[in-house]
């Protein structure tokens, strides 16, 4: 059995934050239900590459969720929203705030109709204050959040974290706030309205570095591959051309680093006996042991650094990552698939249970697969094929012509 | 009333991820109880410090409770297998055989307390090839292929400057203890959830992994821009001043060319989407061109009329005070039982029926252990358990003196 089933969540989100926060609950057991607004839908669809025109975001964002078709403006439509939130758990969406409002969705009214229900928006700046209205995407709250801020070259211009972080972060914080809310709503028979701002989460998810600013004055520098706070952690050059990270927090860290490559000689050295002197002494000790890995080979180097319980690892490439035993081992790339034969690999789950099954495998719908069969638990089926069988036809016409531009 | 209020977890983490996952559950009401060896940690030892005590472990630890534990003394284990009668989750960052070493294994947790829910933070996870390997957060980064997506054109990759691996694996560490909780409420039952870091990277990966599995794409250093959509990133505008753009729809191209005088971009065929990224570094000369006619002040007011997002660099200060003006109430105090007081980036989270909390106390060293333990073996019997046992931050690991 898995954890969160019998849990329904009606997801308005589209793009990235609030699908991976749905897409979280939906591998837990949670029933995730994918609301889209016909003809178009989620704008990822329209965004390569693709297989047999399902792109590679929706596939990896949107995996174990029920797909459904809904025009808010549609009182016809809406009718059956309502009976479906008396069932629902959590409301969830990342549009600009007062989108769903526009709709008759007001926190007041879902309250009246379900007081237990749990309703979840993600925006750029939140749903209150001058910016409310303002959009926000992951590339532009990078910048926003302080999280492009971060990372660079040593004394290099600022660079992005290199996936959607900032979105991906928001996601997470607005699966733990979500949780954390039905399970009060349980206790208590009281829902929650949460508001999640992107720039606030992106603060937050930076925390330690802007704790260091709060509580000392100083912005950190960009430090490359190394740490402010620690000596010897950088990459090093071995004999065959590879490099390894090897990362010394501490002096039980850096003297077993010191025993692997012969340094003992320097462990009396006031310029290295504490990592704060060898943090002042950063240049030098980098060359010190720069001279030592140099005469290994990488492999080597690494083993004998594992034995010797000293964090170190080479920088892999997606593919080598992907193709590694490590990944296999864990689950961690599993084969999602359409009910069209589209195949293809995910990330798997990191949440290993002892009473869950592991998730092996994953499927992906497609726009609008499941609007008849899950509506009609809500409504006269009769009723769900007269209003939406010319819905979901326009909008398979429709996705077809803009998806044909597909790579 | 934070909706966790009610919850009781306790702590046996001493690394940043687990700190940041018992942060989390403080933060939406949970008691935290974080039971710390005397002789210090990993965490209390971490970073630059302020009155001798780390700013990074005070910070993490607001509004958690401190009780001394160690695990191999007889009482105090008894001690631990009391408190865990009553308590929902144990937090712990270490490898399940420890535990089961220590006698606290998870069969002698589940005899005290049928519904409570054992978590483990760690590198690895509990299999695996790499299970028990030493890491760090950059390692995990690197091991996990997005490290190699950090970097500028024709340079080599860098680390995140932040911490990713733990954070993240907080979150899932998180997100698996309140799913098991929420499945204990109902079945009576609890379990062990087992969350590796380096798994939670393979997440953050997610995108770059599929889009090699279906079109063979490796991912290329390509500084602040992104390999599906253009224009996303930093671009110069007239006055020298960055401005970050993320243009995803056609429709927000085609407003983005009005806003900046530039029919020439919506001209041919560079008004599609897909378009653009096929012809990318004509896209990039045309569209680099029209920020390059106006200051950023102007680009901001014409992107506000047409709605198109975009953003500026903040680095930690300039962010704060961003926030600050905004009134969003990001910034807490944390004061220690010694009068310490520092700032902390605040709970990003709103809640109806919860308060934005910005004023946090933080333990020092076991200052809850007589206390609590009083709770479960009266006072006397918590005193003399706690009365030799005394803490100094300077233990594991640091051998410096600020």
């Amino acid at each position: 059995m898995k954890p969160l089933e019998g849990m329904l969540v009606l997801d308005f989100t589209q793009f990235t934050s609030g699908p991976l926060c749905s897409y979280l609950m939906a591998d837990l057991g949670a029933e995730v239900v994918k609301i889209e607004n016909p003809p178009y839908g989620d704008n990822n669809h329209y965004t390569s590459p693709s297989l047999n025109k399902n792109t590679s975001y929706i596939t990896s964002l949107n995996h174990s969720k029920k797909c459904i078709l809904m025009n808010m403006k549609d009182p016809r439509q809406t009718a059956v929203f309502w009976k479906m939130v008396k069932s629902a758990d959590i409301v969830l969406d990342n549009f600009k705030a007062g989108t769903l409002e526009k709709f008759g969705v007001t926190w007041e009214k879902l309250q009246e109709v379900n007081p237990a229900i749990v309703w979840t928006s993600i925006s750029g700046y939140g749903q209150t204050g001058v910016l409310a209205k303002r959009t926000a995407y992951d590339g532009t709250i990078h910048g926003v959040g302080g999280l492009m801020s971060v990372s660079g070259e040593k004394g290099g211009r600022p660079l992005k974290a290199g996936v959607s972080m900032a979105d991906m972060n928001a996601g997470f914080m607005a699966c733990c706030a979500t949780l954390s809310a039905v399970y009060g709503a349980r206790k208590t028979g009281k829902g929650r309205r949460i508001d999640l701002a992107m720039t606030d989460g992106t603060y937050a998810f930076i925390q330690m570095e802007v704790n260091h600013y709060l509580n000392t004055g100083e912005v950190l520098p960009r430090m490359g591959r190394e740490h402010s706070y620690f000596a010897p952690y950088n990459s090093f050059a071995c004999k065959d051309g590879r490099e390894l990270m090897i990362c010394t927090r501490n002096e039980i860290e850096f003297l077993s680093l010191c025993r692997v490559l012969g340094l003992i000689g320097i462990v009396g050295d006031p310029k290295y006996a504490t990592n704060k002197a060898r943090v002042a002494n950063r240049e030098d000790i980098n060359r010190i042991v720069e001279e030592k890995t140099m005469e290994w080979d990488g492999e080597q180097l690494e083993k004998e650094l594992v034995k010797a319980g000293v964090p170190c690892a080479f920088i892999k490439t997606i593919p080598e990552a992907m193709y590694s035993e490590q990944i296999q081992a864990r689950n961690m790339l599993i084969p999602v698939s359409y009910d069209d034969g589209t195949a293809t690999k995910i990330v798997g789950s990191p949440i290993k249970m002892s009473h869950m099954e592991e998730m092996k495998e994953a499927k992906s719908h497609f726009m609008g697969q499941d609007t008849i069969e899950f509506l009609s638990r809500f409504e006269d089926p009769a009723l769900v094929h007269e209003i939406w069988d010319p819905v979901i036809a326009d909008s398979k016409e429709k996705w077809a012509i803009k998806a044909a531009r597909l790579k | 009333m934070g909706p966790l209020e009610g919850l009781k977890i306790l702590d046996l983490t001493s690394s940043i991820g687990g700190a940041v996952c018992t942060m989390l559950l403080s933060d939406m009401g949970a008691e935290v109880i974080r039971l710390e060896k005397p002789e210090g940690d990993f965490l209390s030892n971490y970073g630059p410090k302020v009155n001798g005590r780390s700013i990074v472990e005070m910070t993490l630890n607001r509004g958690k409770k401190s009780v001394f534990m160690s695990l191999y003394d007889e009482q105090q284990k008894a001690l631990f297998l009391k408190m865990a009668e009553n308590a929902d989750a144990v937090i712990a960052d270490c490898m399940l055989s420890e535990l089961y070493a220590l006698g606290c294994g998870y069969e002698t947790l589940k005899a005290a307390n049928a519904k409570i829910v054992l978590t483990c933070l760690t590198p690895f996870g509990q299999s695996g090839p790499l299970s028990g390997r030493a890491a760090d957060e950059t390692t995990l980064q690197a091991m996990s292929g997005v490290m190699s997506m950090v970097g500028d054109f024709g340079g080599e990759p860098v680390r995140v400057g932040t911490e990713v691996a733990e954070t993240t694996g907080a979150y899932y560490a998180f997100i698996g203890t309140m799913a098991a909780i929420l499945e204990a409420e109902k079945t009576g039952i609890g379990q062990v959830v087992d969350v590796a870091e380096l798994d939670a990277m393979y997440t953050m990966g997610e995108a770059p992994v599929i889009r090699h599995d279906m079109a063979g794409m490796v991912p290329a250093l390509c500084g602040n821009r992104h390999p599906s959509t253009v224009p996303v990133g930093d671009y110069t505008c007239k006055d020298g001043k960055q401005l970050v753009v993320n243009i995803t729809t056609d429709e927000q191209f085609a407003n983005f060319a009005n806003a900046t005088e530039s029919p020439e971009l919506i001209a041919g065929d560079l008004k599609f989407a897909a378009e653009r990224v096929n012809h990318r570094e004509e896209a990039e000369e045309m569209i680099s061109a029209a920020f390059a006619k106006f200051d950023r002040a102007e680009i901001m007011k014409r992107f506000d009329a047409a709605n198109l997002p975009y953003g500026v660099i903040n680095d930690a200060a300039s962010i704060t005070e961003d926030e600050e003006n905004r009134g969003r109430h990001m910034v807490a105090t944390v004061t220690a039982a010694d009068g310490t007081v520092l700032k902390a980036v605040a709970s990003p989270i709103k809640m109806t029926g919860m308060e934005e909390k910005t004023a946090y106390e933080t333990p020092l060293y076991g200052c809850d252990s007589v206390r609590i333990a009083a709770e479960y073996i009266g006072i006397d019997a918590a005193e003399k358990l706690y009365a030799n046992v005394s803490g100094s931050p300077e233990g594991f690991g640091a051998f410096e003196v600020q």
